[in-house]
């Protein structure tokens, strides 16, 4: 699709108004993908924002997207097409009732297998819609190796190719988005196809912004606060480190709650939101830096 | 192609023959991708340009780092007026290392790959998760298992076998104080130079006893210890390893095994009865007239692993001064388990601390620091992430005048 932006800066400034503030690289890859028209391959750890880039592009492109949520064992059948078994099996009944004669076997196979009766699924939809929607294939990493193999040449030519009917290729290249959380590593020949942005964990002056705009209620102590706190905690080896989803959901759930300032217990009480496994709780109860950090927060009440 | 174009094209040719040898498998189609994307980015804004060439050409996070890298190098180069040829092969020689320094930390599996594959999607690269190894090495050694363990001590190993200053001297050239006999015994040869020699005291191997409690209340920390006793028992030359529960054992045919396995089974043979209560004082006794000279000597290091309750604190008190004078201080406690032994009010705890240096060996991590520690004058490295297992040995000093 044409890129309706003239520079890497009003792109910026456009997700800026909608919402999504962007670093500079990740707006340049994503101005990039649409003026060479090539897919965005985003890896980056969980919860910093990738699926919600592609989001706030539909809406900002004015065009409708198309969601593939990827699992194990996801196949051609739930990706791209399939055929409506029913429906076929209708037209072979009538065939047969209404044709005194009978229907000639090849007639009827031939009208069975013929765009009437697929079923497009994600894929095929993003390549026949016209205008081109914005195709969000969110976590490759979480789908096999086949499904990979799959992708290869949608992502190259964006065409498909369904032996019984033909070649489908797109009038308007669609914006494909695809996300990885790196569970697993992505085969190359997939990411030789896309341009390639790490989409890392927002710096603090970005994650205090994005924070107030999404919840204007919270007052500036408590900004301050959930951002150093989360700051050390990525700083820490967890397993699990809080992504902007998971700053966002304890932000909104400490605004909920009516604090004004972060307290120990506070934290204490509201830590799940942030820390959500059981050797990563474990580890922040052993470590120095984190007791710190609280014994700091408490005496701040009281000087 | 005007002139602006082919210097635009020759500049971005030396950056892809940097970003070849940091092993990116660059074309030219992609040279021709980038000069593409270049047309639709502000030229003058090198931040814009650095992240489209990175879309272009990166492919994963590691990479992704090395290009940062080389792209600023590659700036620096331009910045002079005319790069030259000594420029450019220091540009390239840098690009170079920084590959080698990326493959060091970015992207690598850290473990082999067991035959069921249950790893295989697991590889978590350094910097960006914490990896299986760092989450494991963290984690109280009672909640790992024998597997993960194992895994872990396949890699783990101290930077070298332990080490301690001998009583004996080699000449050396280099050393603390001048030996003039060895200088002129071996200055009657040669020529007019004379070469100084010096008293240089040896290294040996560091000998190390270790106690290790079998008793009940240290049930859960058996089969670790004895895990990391068997694997460091193979790095070092000269350790010793008895267990003691009501009686004292020497364990350390049994841990020379070299299955892992069959060592643990040896120990559960030759110290059946676990359980029961525990005698530190009568242990220390018995290692005194049983094995002094034989398993432990006065250059021995002594390190009990216990969580310090006895019985009697009076018989402990007397043996545990008698040991820590007979090895001028070199006795070491380490403590499993969570709890602080420094808040304890115990009176064989409060004793154990009083004669000893403290450690606290709940994690793998804080095991490997105690042991490093055992040698002479190497302090511990500064905690990289800020968890507790400092000394504690001022802090239990500070423990006990507040107690008292
Ligand atoms: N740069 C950003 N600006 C505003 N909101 C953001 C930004 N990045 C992430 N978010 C918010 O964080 C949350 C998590 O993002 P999500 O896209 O689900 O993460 P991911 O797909 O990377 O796991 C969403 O609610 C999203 O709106
Ligand atoms: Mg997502």
């Amino acid at each position: 699709m044409k890129n309706p932006y003239r520079s890497v800066g009003e792109l910026a400034d456009t997700l800026d108004a909608a919402g999504y503030l962007a670093d500079p690289a990740l707006a340049t890859a994503v101005f990039l993908a649409l003026s060479l028209e090539r897919p965005l391959f985003l890896e980056g750890q969980p919860g910093v924002g990738k699926t919600a880039l592609a989001g706030v592009m539909s809406q900002l492109l004015n065009r409708p997207l198309v969601r593939l949520q990827c699992y194990y064992g996801i196949d051609l059948k739930s990706a791209a097409y399939d055929w409506n078994y029913a429906r076929q099996m209708v037209h072979i009944r009538l065939a047969e009732t209404l044709t005194p004669a009978g229907a000639r076997p090849e007639d009827v196979e031939r009208d069975v297998y013929s765009r009437d009766y697929l079923a497009p699924r994600p894929l095929l939809t993003a390549l026949t819609m016209n205008p081109a929607p914005v195709l969000l294939i969110d976590e490759v990493d979480r789908a096999d190796e086949a499904f990979e193999a799959l992708l290869l040449e949608f992502l190259g030519e964006f065409q498909m190719t369904i032996p019984e009917v033909g070649t489908f290729r797109a009038e308007e290249i669609p914006l494909a988005v695809l996300t990885s959380n790196r569970t697993r590593d992505v085969h190359d020949a997939l990411r030789r196809r896309c341009l390639y942005a790490w989409v890392d964990f927002p710096d603090p002056d970005r994650e205090r912004a994005i924070l107030a705009r999404r919840c204007p209620a919270l007052g500036d102590d408590l900004l301050d606060g959930v951002v150093k706190a989360v700051a050390v905690l990525r700083d820490m080896p967890l397993a699990k480190r809080p992504g902007l989803a998971e700053s966002l959901d304890w932000a909104q759930a400490l605004a909920r709650l009516g604090a004004e300032r972060l307290t120990p217990e506070l934290v204490e009480r509201t830590l799940g939101l942030i820390v959500k496994y059981y050797d990563d709780l474990d580890l922040l109860r052993r470590s120095d830096r984190w007791r710190l950090l609280l014994e700091r927060m408490g005496r701040g009440g009281h000087g | 192609m005007d002139d602006d174009a082919r210097v635009l094209v020759d500049n971005l040719g030396v950056l892809m023959r940097g970003l070849r040898r940091a092993h990116f498998p660059l074309g030219t189609a992609d040279l021709k991708d980038a000069l593409k994307a270049l047309q639709c980015v502000n030229l003058a804004d090198p931040v814009e340009v650095e992240a489209a060439l990175a879309a272009l050409w990166c492919r994963d996070w590691p990479s992704r780092q090395v290009f940062r890298a080389a792209f600023e190098q590659w700036v620096m180069l331009l910045l002079r007026q005319s790069p030259d040829v000594v420029g450019l092969r220091t540009y390239l020689a840098e690009v170079a290392s920084r590959r080698r320094d990326a493959s060091k930390m970015g992207g690598v599996s850290w473990f082999p790959q067991p035959a069921d594959g249950e790893l295989a999607n697991e590889t978590v690269s350094f910097g960006v998760g914490a990896t299986r190894d760092e989450v494991w090495r963290y984690r109280p050694l009672d909640r790992l298992s024998d597997d993960e363990l194992h895994q872990l001590l396949t890699w783990y190993r101290p930077r070298r076998p332990l080490q301690g200053w001998a009583r004996l001297y080699d000449a050396k050239p280099t050393g603390r104080r001048l030996n003039l006999g060895e200088t002129m015994r071996r200055g009657r040869e040669g020529s007019e130079w004379v070469r100084m020699y010096f008293d240089r005291p040896r290294l040996e191997p560091l000998r190390v006893t270790l106690l290790l409690d079998l008793s009940g209340s240290t049930q859960h920390y058996h089969r670790p210890l004895l895990q990391f006793l068997h694997a460091m028992m193979r790095h070092e030359r000269a350790l010793e390893v008895y267990g003691f529960s009501t009686r004292l054992t020497r364990l350390t045919p049994a841990l020379r095994l070299t299955s892992v396995d069959r060592a643990l089974a040896e120990v559960a043979a030759l110290a059946p009865h676990r359980g029961g209560g525990t005698r530190i004082g009568d242990s220390l006794k018995d290692l005194w007239e049983r094995e002094r000279g034989r398993g432990i000597g006065g250059r021995s290091t002594l390190v009990v692993i216990s969580d310090g309750f006895d019985e009697e604190s009076e018989d402990l008190d007397r043996w545990l001064s008698r040991w820590a004078g007979y090895l001028h201080g070199r006795v070491h406690w380490w403590h499993p388990g969570p709890s602080d032994p420094r808040q304890s009010r115990i009176a064989s705890v409060r004793t154990l601390a009083k004669h000893t240096r403290v450690w606290r060996i709940f994690t793998l991590n804080a095991l490997g620091k105690a042991w490093e520690a055992l040698q002479q004058g190497e302090s511990a490295s500064p905690e990289p992430f800020g968890i507790m297992e400092e000394r504690n040995e001022h802090l239990m000093k500070e423990g006990q005048d507040s107690g008292t």
